[in-house]
């Protein structure tokens, strides 16, 4: 056997490949493929895996201490018949309902404040992110509760300004949901530095130019900057949504993890919690959270099949 | 011209008035946890007010050590399974974003909307699930089960946040480096990722912030001994309702914990600040 | 070409490796006092990590081979953990147990039977109660570590100020009032006389049993009816009407916290509290007035109040060393250092040597709680069954029903039939 050189056989090797050369189009799918590849591990490896096995789980009866019972869909009526179920719904939409516009609404009005080139913007920033640090600690639970309470700053907030008899927002199961509402909505600190992050990137030079237009402040803020910030709206409106449906610690927190009073303040997952751990019915639990699951997927995919009317992206600009 | 600039004076210091009244309402629990960490625990749920009547250190002194181990040790492990997160995610959501946002490749659209999915589903239910699967692979009681998925951009959250951001550059830049001869790879790190900065920075700032304060798998997959534990697991076990608690050790602990979160923010933000420009690239 | 020397002497040290591998285990795990690795895990709040893990050192000091770890949480937390871990068939080898959890677990096979080491756990002046609710169904897989007895805690300092006797140990339900009136008459103006008592579990359990044999019958279903409920709830109502007892909001107030700190007896909002008898000590660690134990009211024709097991230890089925296991739940219970560490953290002591011993050591407010014990504890009913799993969902139906109707969101017919429609469906679940 004659013995090539390394030259030899570095040349035999790019002539090899001159006649296979991938399209481009080719390539782009094997880069996708390559970057894809660690997401794509994980979620066979690590996501599917227990998603599927907690929907076969929803069709057991399973407490956890010895292996699961097949049930078929029992768990499911169950639910039907479960007037702590509808509760939870009822106290769960009202919270979507009502915090995330009022979180996204908070978010969007600061950050674009806040984006003006103010002296102190980096205080202000930090200042108006400390909740959501704060957010699911213990502290804030003790305070909440003495701030809500029947004689705390609420209140007394609420006598000045001429409601004489303001609810006991803490024991009256009928408005606590409302203190987890404020809750949420005051730790809008999380969208808007999302907004934020989102407001640095639209190009000075489109404002510029809608400036040699003749556009004022306000008609920039119309045709520039909520255009260019769809994309993020969409981001948090999704986000927060899902979110708001899944919402567990502040419920946990504030009521001791009872949900209480009298079930005021029970989140859809706080039921499921309670069923599933402290109960030991993991399969009720389990449908619980694959209804969850469709009803969020619904609105997800309907906010999605409207966004092709309300989301633009730069990207698609010619 | 004087008029003018009274006008705009008066606006900006109304503006500069109501965002420290805002300032002052986010701050305020903060505020009241600080000073109630330097109360005694009688006086705590007493006197609400800020100012301690009693004021004391010894809820910080007691509190470092009042688990046995020290909280030296609670804040290592938190620091460097934080560090550890931050770096896998910047790492594995970078990567699924950009191939998602800007690369064409077979069932991409059936795999996005699967990654979406994954956000959905309470993760009450797959808890159980998961600690199996991590049992069987060996992985309880070591830091893989909180890490190694992060390595994996198993968080949904960032991959779209990143989506979203890597849409709203424009693909003429895309084609201008194309034509340059850049394929997809160099695309990516010489292009796409300096443009995502300020969305890099907020991956980093929530990651971070997350998994400091994420108690319970900590407490399920690290929570094999005291000396693993992590801050919030620790934190935890100061208050329980069927014993004993210590509330002012555990606002002091809580106090200190805020540190390296508020540092770490402070840190990444001013990446948040540095707007893009894209005059330069233009020509 | 296999080098037949050499492929001999390999066989024979890998058999011999496979030979040995038993006998490694035991070294390891199983032999008991040749290097253990043994994982205690109890719930509790920061005193009791103070005192069990100075008990751990204790007791690791002169037994080098055995090491430790320890995991503790708050209650909640600490369920979530074990009942996943026992998903995955991996519970620590000690687990703090409790009588609302340890009928399942034993029924699961998750617990190992301690009965071949009775003598290593030296049973015999253990109280004879709480050994029985670490039986379940012939297996011991629970060893109490102390003891506590529904009983009323009353503010003894406010209530002599108020020019009254304390309450008698005899009262009975009916006769309560009376005394209750007079109290409220002369006590300050935002004090209650009697704290709401309606949700609790422990009281509502000895106030059934003073009727009829327990709430739960034989097959482990629901003994009382949904005139009990009536009955019990219209009782607390009567005395909520008539101002003897805390109002609604305060007591929903209390719940969201749920910690002593927050008790309206401490708060001096109430002069008396239902509740369980080792509370005594954490109330009196947090109020300057005195604060002594009582009996509950008598009624029926039977005694209601019982001894309960308020935490155990059990061991794990799949643990590698049960000698060990055993060997440190002796120490845990009566050796003479470690019984004077834990004092009544967790309850009266089940052992009788136990209580003498560390009896002379304690502070007043901890000793009162073994007077307490060998005052009524005799009087007491046993109550050896243990609860079945829905119990849990059971007292929560009854703690919900209480407020809602403590609200005044409820009837008391409408909510005791409420209550009993999901403590009936938790039964059939």
């Amino acid at each position: 056997m004659t013995r090539l050189s390394l030259a030899d056989t570095r040349i035999l090797k790019v002539q090899a490949g001159a006649g296979t050369r991938l399209t481009p189009k080719a390539k782009e799918a094997i880069a996708g493929y390559v970057f894809i590849l660690p997401w794509l591990l994980g979620f066979l490896g690590l996501t599917l895996g227990p998603m599927l096995a907690s929907l076969w789980l929803s069709f057991t009866k399973y407490n956890l201490l010895s292996p699961p019972q097949w049930i078929g869909i029992k768990n499911y009526l169950n639910l039907f018949s479960d007037s702590r179920f509808f509760h939870a719904v009822r106290i769960t939409l009202i919270y979507v309902g009502v915090s995330v516009p009022l979180k996204l609404g908070f978010a969007l009005l600061l950050a674009v404040l806040l984006n003006r080139g103010l002296r102190g913007l980096t205080i202000y920033r930090a200042l108006f992110y400390v909740p959501s640090l704060l957010g699911s600690s213990v502290a804030i639970a003790i305070l909440w509760r003495q701030m809500f309470g029947d004689s705390g700053l609420v209140n007394a907030a609420l006598k000045a300004i001429g409601w004489h008899s303001p609810p006991s927002w803490l024991t009256d199961p009928s408005v606590s949901i409302y203190t987890l509402i404020a809750l949420a909505v005051w730790e809008f600190g999380s969208p808007m530095i999302i907004f934020l992050a989102g407001l640095r990137q639209i190009p000075h030079d489109l404002y510029e130019a809608a400036q040699i237009d003749g556009a004022g402040r306000i008609t920039q803020f119309i045709r520039v900057t909520i255009p260019l910030l769809t994309p993020l709206i969409l981001f948090n409106l999704v986000l927060q949504m899902i979110g708001a449906f899944q919402a567990f610690t502040p419920a946990y927190i504030i009521s001791g993890g009872t949900g209480g009073p009298v079930d005021g303040t029970l989140f859809y997952t706080l039921y499921l919690y309670q069923q599933a751990f402290g109960y030991l019915q993991m399969g009720y639990g389990a449908a619980m959270a694959w209804l969850l699951f469709l009803v969020v997927a619904l609105f997800t995919g309907g906010i999605f099949l409207t966004s092709r009317f309300w989301v633009f992206y730069l990207e698609q600009s010619s | 011209m004087k008029s003018i600039s009274i006008l705009y004076r008066t606006r900006r210091a109304t503006l500069h008035l109501l965002l420290i009244a805002g300032a002052l309402l986010m701050l305020y629990p903060l505020l009241w946890m600080i000073a109630s960490s330097f109360k005694p625990d009688a006086d705590i749920f007493k006197h609400l007010g800020l100012i301690p009547h009693h004021a004391t250190i010894a809820n910080y002194v007691d509190g470092w050590t009042g688990l046995g181990t020290s909280f030296t040790r609670f804040f290592v492990n938190s620091a460097v399974l934080c560090a550890l997160a931050v770096v896998g995610n910047l790492c594995s959501c970078t990567l699924a974003a950009f191939a998602f946002a800007r690369l064409r490749f077979p069932l991409r659209r059936l795999f996005f909307a699967c990654m979406l999915l994954t956000i959905m589903l309470p993760f009450q239910v797959t808890i159980v699930p998961q600690y199996i699967l991590f049992r069987k692979l060996g992985w309880v009681g070591t830091i893989l089960p909180i890490v190694a998925p992060k390595f994996l951009a198993v968080d949904a959250f960032f991959v779209f946040l990143l989506v979203q951001f890597i849409r709203t550059i424009p693909r003429e830049l895309d084609d201008a480096s194309k034509i340059d001869g850049c394929g997809p790879y160099r695309l990516f790190y010489f292009v796409v990722l300096p443009l995502t900065l300020p969305a890099l920075a907020t991956t980093a700032i929530f990651t971070f912030l997350w998994t400091w304060n994420d108690f319970f798998s900590q407490l399920l997959y690290l929570g094999s001994s005291a000396r693993s534990y992590t801050v919030p697991v620790a934190l935890q076990a100061f208050v329980d309702a069927t014993s004993q608690s210590s509330w002012g050790q555990l606002l002091a602990m809580s106090v200190l914990s805020l540190v390296p979160i508020f540092g770490f923010f402070l840190a990444f933000q001013r990446l948040l600040l540095d707007g893009i420009s894209t005059t330069g690239l233009k020509g | 070409m296999i080098n037949r020397r050499r492929f001999i002497s390999q066989t024979a040290t890998a058999a011999l490796g496979v030979a040995a591998l038993p006998l490694l285990d035991a070294c390891a795990g199983g032999g008991g006092n040749n290097g253990s690795d043994i994982a205690l895990a109890w719930w509790g709040g920061n005193d009791r990590v103070k005192r069990t893990t100075k008990v751990v050192k204790l007791y690791t000091a002169p037994h080098p081979n055995v090491k430790i770890s320890s995991q503790f949480a708050a209650w909640t937390s600490y369920w979530e953990k074990l009942n996943t871990e026992a998903a995955g068939g991996s519970l620590p080898d000690i687990v703090q147990m409790s009588v609302s959890y340890i009928s399942d677990y034993t029924q699961r096979g998750q617990l190992l039977d301690l009965s071949p080491h009775k003598a290593a756990l030296k049973l015999g002046d253990f109280d004879k109660q709480q050994l029985a609710q670490g039986m379940i169904k012939g297996k011991l897989t629970g060893i109490s570590l102390g003891a506590n007895i529904p009983a009323m805690c009353y503010n003894s300092s406010a209530i002599s100020a108020a020019g009254l006797p304390a309450p008698a140990n005899d009262v009975t339900w009916d006769a309560y009032p009376t005394y209750l009136s007079q109290l409220a008459k002369k006590l300050p103006h935002d004090m209650y006389a009697l704290d709401d008592g309606s949700g609790f579990d422990g009281g509502f359990t000895v106030w059934a049993r003073q009727r009829m044999d327990d709430i739960f019958d034989d097959d482990g279903k629901i003994a009382f009816t949904e005139n009990d409920l009536k009955d019990w709830f219209g009782y607390w109502d009567d005395l909520r009407k008539a101002k003897l007892l805390v109002p609604g909001k305060i007591e929903a107030a209390y719940a969201q916290i749920g910690t002593p700190d927050a008790e309206p007896l401490v708060k001096h909002q109430a002069a008396i509290t239902p509740t369980w008898s080792n509370f005594v000590s954490q109330y009196q660690i947090l109020m300057k007035d005195k604060v002594a134990l009582e009996r509950f009211p008598q009624g029926g024709d039977k005694a209601g109040d019982y001894v309960q097991a308020s935490q155990m230890f059990s061991v794990s089925s799949k643990t590698k060393s049960p000698k060990t296991d055993v060997d440190f739940i002796s120490y845990f219970i009566h050796n003479a250092k470690a019984v004077q560490v834990l004092g009544v953290e967790r309850g009266v002591p089940a052992p009788a040597a136990t209580r003498d011993a560390i009896k002379p050591t304690l502070k007043p407010y901890d000793a009162s709680q073994i007077d307490f014990y060998n005052k009524v504890g005799p009087l007491t009913r046993a109550r050896p069954k243990p609860l079945p799993s829905y119990s849990g969902a059971l007292f929560d139906a009854l703690t919900r029903a209480s407020q809602a109707i403590a609200l005044g969101n409820e009837s008391v017919s409408g909510g005791s039939s409420k209550a009993f429609d999901e403590m009936q469906k938790a039964a059939s679940s």
